[in-house]
């Protein structure tokens, strides 16, 4: 447990820097477009093109964790043993500059080319709190349903480090700016679809990133040394400390991914933790079940993915209700996890614990949020995941979990706008007929899986989709009024996604492709009932069977052959209702 | 009007350091001749055609080595800052070459400020220039170099920082004025900090006007430093300024307080004879002196090393031998007492740091462990603002930085000054210095005169008064936050009184 003793600091002289909206913070215009607008960055635009080349694999890990969720109840629900897990997360804020200089984050800079005189704690310069980096932090604040602190500060946090050029960080450790929110688990995080859980946040703190070091092993001409890089130092980071009240380690990995999904969907941190964006410490205590309070805690650092948050824990379960049984005792430890052993091991005991030596920051004055600033980024939030899921899995929409669930976390939930947008487009046509097929789901499923699929097999990623939404609704308005059957309106997809152009219509392709179903008009269907007889005739056989109710299947046969002969431009329900009409006479 | 002689000046001032500098040990870096001379033409030019950038252009200033200057090294007097090269100056030292002032190198101290007798850097101790043929004396610390500079007439006048009167002892023992301002006024970006809420950077000159026109020059708002005042508070203190200047025609009528907590028993008899006579020639002039309490001072000297010290551990936590710091490439192996990541750190510090670097820096993270924390730097923080609130309670100007301005009770009851020696004696030998070093935390004592004012963040500044000795002596003169106009009114004064008294 951390104890932090009330400070009553003398406060600087000078007075304390006030931040209000909109004094500081330029209005973006649109929610949830474009996330930067917000920070003039250019970043996240270039940024996600260059990574969203390793195109996620859908919605893949909800599985995986039902499989070890087994592991974990054993040892929660049926052990005498109660599990009691918390998580501290780092996460990189959305900020196009670091949190105490001028420098702009970066990922991919070239080693040392983003530092500012004070990242590199160049004597005599000081830090200087950029405004705009507060804007992020709060909006994760208010997206964990914090409260916001009027008053905040910073604190020293001292420990040695290479890659730790001041020898301390700036973090908010006595005052942080937003505490007492809260995360709420629930079938759509994978839980039981009974079980609703809340897991409360204890603080959010703004502080600031270390530096990297790079081990080098010896060459022919250098010792093996370690390399810093500057670039990341003194980036803004949030920290989000959880209370321990998690279960288990299923729960645990839930939380972490709900808060990431938070994270994102506010914009407030864009990169997760498979790009380093986001790093998980947890503390793992285990309890005798009924016995007041709460064991030992031993802390596990710097976990980089959710699979190594989950096996940690169960592993460290497993260890510590081993020790105790055999009668031994928790040490209160610092452990470190390796993901190829799959085992934890310890990084130094209680007696080689660092004491940190928080201390105010005695020249940064004390942050004050003013309501203004926190009321218009409680206003402009954009809507969390949680609201996106239902509002998707509700009417009018009426998506599956599965669906909304990869809608919304695949490339930041960018088709979810492309998907809403063509259902805009289609249910404002006056002259849309919705057809047998529910608007909702056929949208879905054409955008998901029918272009989805497409984009996927020719290695195309989902920020270059070439089909605009308009074209994608005049394809589906095509396809419900009848004019295209299913086939031909796949072939029509099949041609916007490798041509690449948004002046290509729908209409002119169906026109110079001849692709439209014929008109049910009177003398057509006489026309189509003479080409189903003719077929009907050159099959007696088939056809006696079918008559004679003994392969009724047969049909099916027929319609096939009916549709091929039409060269595929009537549907499959015309032919279908002729097959039937002349079997049935 | 004859033309000011700028440039023979100069290079008589160079030529003063050539001279004496190998004595006195003042300076440890000097600016190159021909530099020197191309800005004194210079400087001598705007003055012929009449267009000088202001009244400090063409004069010379000495600048303390913790304040950082572009190409020049920044030392600090610490090996571990030996090679230190910044490149940019620090704005006091901008704002200073701005008014076309010449930069005549940068003087010794005590290794990041750490010390009262400016012994304990690695250049060696500076020497006195009042010293007697007979011994060496100190010049005081932590900028010794700086006055002893301006006392030799090396230079105009020179920059020194003050965290716990660093700047007034060693104008008292060196005989010149030296001026702490008010904490947040001037920008200490580029001041290597030692105690961030502490240091301010001062002043030395040879008389009071000379002070007041470089604090005139240096006193802006420096969007850099996060603890520079800003400019709304400016203009409150400005008008309070105004408001409470006596009308044109009238003397004004000062009422000067005498703390009797300060009158401790170590004040060597000479310096209560002069401030007595200060205090009684003050009188005899219609001013109006009043014994005053300020109970908290009693405990300023512990806290203030307590928050000092413990600010100190933090801000040279940076010294790691990894930016800065001597090569650790051919240290020891570790013996396994400490993680081997940590071991280069430690051998870079050892080596790096001096003794009285080293004992601070322990003290100061003790003080910040968290078994320590609750009873010494939380209670010290407490001090402080007791502190802040005596003063508070004894001026009748109300302090610009309070939100809400107390109506005090009665006018009657403030003072406008406080009038106090700097230090306890005139400045011992450094033979005494060396036997006093050896005492640990004893020789804190001699802080205890200058420490309650940078606790509270006031002005002050040390007026140098002639004893029947042949060491010099200062007075110390306290003002509320920002009061800084009249302090230099009384200052003035007081200094018109001791040369009278000589």
């Amino acid at each position: 447990m951390r104890v932090r003793a009330k400070i009553h600091a003398m406060p600087p002289l000078t007075s304390a820097l006030r931040v209000r909206w909109p004094s500081v913070v330029p209005q973006y215009p649109r929610k949830w477009v474009c996330p930067s607008c917000l920070t003039w960055s250019q970043r996240l635009h270039t940024e996600s093109i260059q990574t969203s080349n390793q195109s996620a694999p859908p919605a893949k890990q909800p599985r995986s964790s039902k499989s070890t969720a087994k592991g974990s109840k054993d040892n929660s629900k049926g052990s005498k043993w109660e599990v009691t897990v918390g998580l501290e997360i780092h996460a990189q804020l959305n900020a196009p500059r670091k949190l105490f200089s001028y420098a702009a984050t970066s990922f991919n800079a070239p080693p040392n080319s983003r530092v500012a005189p004070f990242d590199a704690s160049i004597p005599g310069i000081q830090p200087k709190l950029n405004i705009p980096t507060i804007v992020p932090a709060i909006r994760a604040a208010v997206a964990f349903d914090c409260r916001i602190n009027r008053r905040s500060t910073f604190d020293r946090k001292h420990y040695f480090y290479k890659d730790q050029p001041n020898g301390y960080q700036i973090t908010q450790f006595y005052h942080p700016f937003a505490s007492d929110g809260k995360v709420v688990l629930n079938e759509l995080d994978g839980l039981d679809q009974s079980e609703v859980i809340e897991i409360g946040i204890k603080q959010v703190q703004m502080e600031q990133d270390t530096a990297k070091s790079i081990f080098q092993p010896a060459t022919e001409d250098t010792p093996a040394r370690t390399l810093v890089d500057l670039n990341r130092a003194g980036s803004a980071l949030v920290e989000i400390i959880t209370t321990p009240s998690l279960k288990s380690s299923k729960h645990a990995a839930a939380c972490l991914k709900k808060i990431q999904s938070i994270l994102r969907a506010s914009t407030a941190a864009i990169d997760g933790m498979e790009k380093g964006g986001v790093r998980c410490d947890v503390n793992v205590s285990i309890q005798e079940r009924g016995l007041p309070g709460l064991g030992r805690r031993v802390e596990i650092k710097n976990l980089n993915s959710v699979k190594a948050v989950q096996e940690s824990i169960e592993a460290e379960i497993k260890r510590q209700i081993a020790v105790r049984e055999n009668g031994g005792e928790i040490e209160g430890e610092t452990r470190g996890w390796d993901a190829v052993k799959g085992e934890s091991r310890k990084l130094r005991g209680k007696e080689g614990e660092v004491d940190y030596r928080y201390k105010p920051d005695a020249e940064l004055p004390p942050l004050i949020i003013e309501e203004s600033l926190v009321n218009h980024i409680k206003s402009t939030l954009p809507p969390l995941p949680d609201q996106i899921l239902t509002e998707l899995m509700n009417e009018p929409f009426a998506l599956t979990l599965k669906d909304a669930r990869t809608m919304v976390d695949l490339d930041d939930g960018a088709r979810v706008n492309y998907y809403k947008d063509i259902y805009k487009d289609l249910s404002g046509r006056p002259d849309f007929k919705s057809g047998s097929k529910h608007l909702g789901k056929l949208i879905g499923n054409w955008t998901l899986h029918e272009l989805g699929g497409r984009l996927a097999s020719s290695f195309i990623v989902w920020l270059d989709n070439p089909v605009t939404t308009t074209q994608m609704a005049d394809l589906l308005f095509n396809l419900q009024n009848g004019t295209l059957t299913a086939g031909n309106a796949k072939r029509v997809l099949d041609h916007l996604v490798p041509f690449n152009d948004s002046n290509i219509r729908v209409a002119d392709l169906i026109e110079e492709y001849d692709l439209a179903t014929r008109s049910m008009s009177e003398e057509d269907d006489e026309g189509l009932i003479k080409l189903a007889n003719s077929i009907i005739a050159e099959y007696p056989d088939k056809a006696e069977q079918v008559r004679s109710g003994k392969k009724p299947n047969l049909r099916n046969f027929f319609i096939g052959n009916l549709m091929k002969a039409t060269g595929g431009k009537v549907d499959v329900q015309a032919c279908k209702q002729v097959i039937e009409k002349i079997f049935s006479a | 009007m004859a033309a000011k002689p700028i440039l023979p000046e100069a290079l008589n001032c160079l030529r003063t350091i050539y001279q004496r500098n190998r004595h006195l040990n003042a300076f440890v870096c000097i600016s190159p001749e021909q530099e020197l001379k191309e800005r004194a033409l210079a400087a001598s030019r705007r003055h012929d055609t009449g267009t000088p950038l202001s009244p400090l252009d063409g004069t010379t200033f000495a600048v303390k080595d913790n304040i950082c200057t572009k190409d020049m090294t920044t030392s600090c007097s610490s090996s571990m800052l030996a090679d230190f090269k910044p490149e940019y100056d620090s704005t006091v030292v901008t704002m200073l070459k701005n008014s076309g002032a010449i930069i005549v190198g940068k003087t010794n101290m005590d290794e990041f400020g750490m010390g009262s007798y400016s012994t304990t850097g690695f250049h060696g101790p500076v020497k006195n220039p009042y010293s007697p043929n007979t011994s060496d004396y100190s010049a005081g610390g932590s900028s010794g170099g700086s006055a002893a500079a301006v006392a030799a007439n090396l230079c105009f006048g020179a920059l020194g920082s003050d965290t716990g009167g660093s700047v007034r002892l060693p104008a008292s023992y060196c005989g010149v004025v030296g001026f702490k301002p008010s904490y947040g006024l001037l920008s200490r970006r580029g001041l290597v900090a030692y105690a961030n809420s502490l240091d301010t950077i001062g002043i030395f000159t040879r008389d009071v006007r000379s002070a007041q026109l470089v604090f005139d020059c240096l006193n802006q708002h420096d969007p850099a430093d996060p603890s520079s005042l800003d400019d709304y508070l400016r203009r409150k203190i400005k008008k309070q300024a105004i408001a409470s200047r006596p009308a044109a025609n009238r003397n004004p009528v000062w009422r000067i307080g005498v703390p009797i907590d300060y009158n401790v028993a170590e004040v060597s008899n000479t310096l209560k004879a002069s401030w007595v006579s200060v205090l009684a020639a003050l009188r005899d002039l219609g001013h109006c002196i009043k014994p005053i309490e300020i109970p908290s001072t009693r405990h300023a000297v512990s806290s203030y090393y307590m928050i000092a010290l413990a600010e100190a551990s933090s801000n040279l936590a940076k010294y790691d031998g990894i930016e800065f710091g001597p090569s650790t490439i051919t240290a020891s192996k570790p013996d396994g007492s400490i993680p081997p990541s940590l071991h280069s750190i430690a051998v870079a510090r050892e080596k790096g740091f001096g003794k009285e670097v080293r004992r601070r820096i322990l003290l100061g993270n003790y003080s910040l462990t968290s078994e320590a924390m609750e009873n010494y730097f939380i209670h010290a923080q407490k001090v402080r603002r007791l502190i802040k609130e005596d003063f508070d309670r004894v001026f009748a100007a109300p302090n610009p930085l309070n939100s809400s301005l107390k109506q005090r009770s009665s006018d009657d009851d403030g003072i406008d000054f406080l009038l106090s020696p700097v230090s306890i004696s005139s400045a011992p030998s450094l033979s005494d210095v060396v036997i006093a070093d050896g005492t640990g935390v004893g020789g804190y004592i001699n802080d205890v005169f200058t420490v309650p004012a940078s606790m509270a963040g006031l002005p002050a500044i040390s007026v140098p008064v002639h004893g029947n000795g042949d060491l010099p002596m200062g007075l110390q003169i306290t003002a509320q936050y920002g009061d800084e106009g009249r302090l230099f009114d009384i200052a003035t004064l007081v200094e018109s009184l001791s040369e009278v008294g000589t």
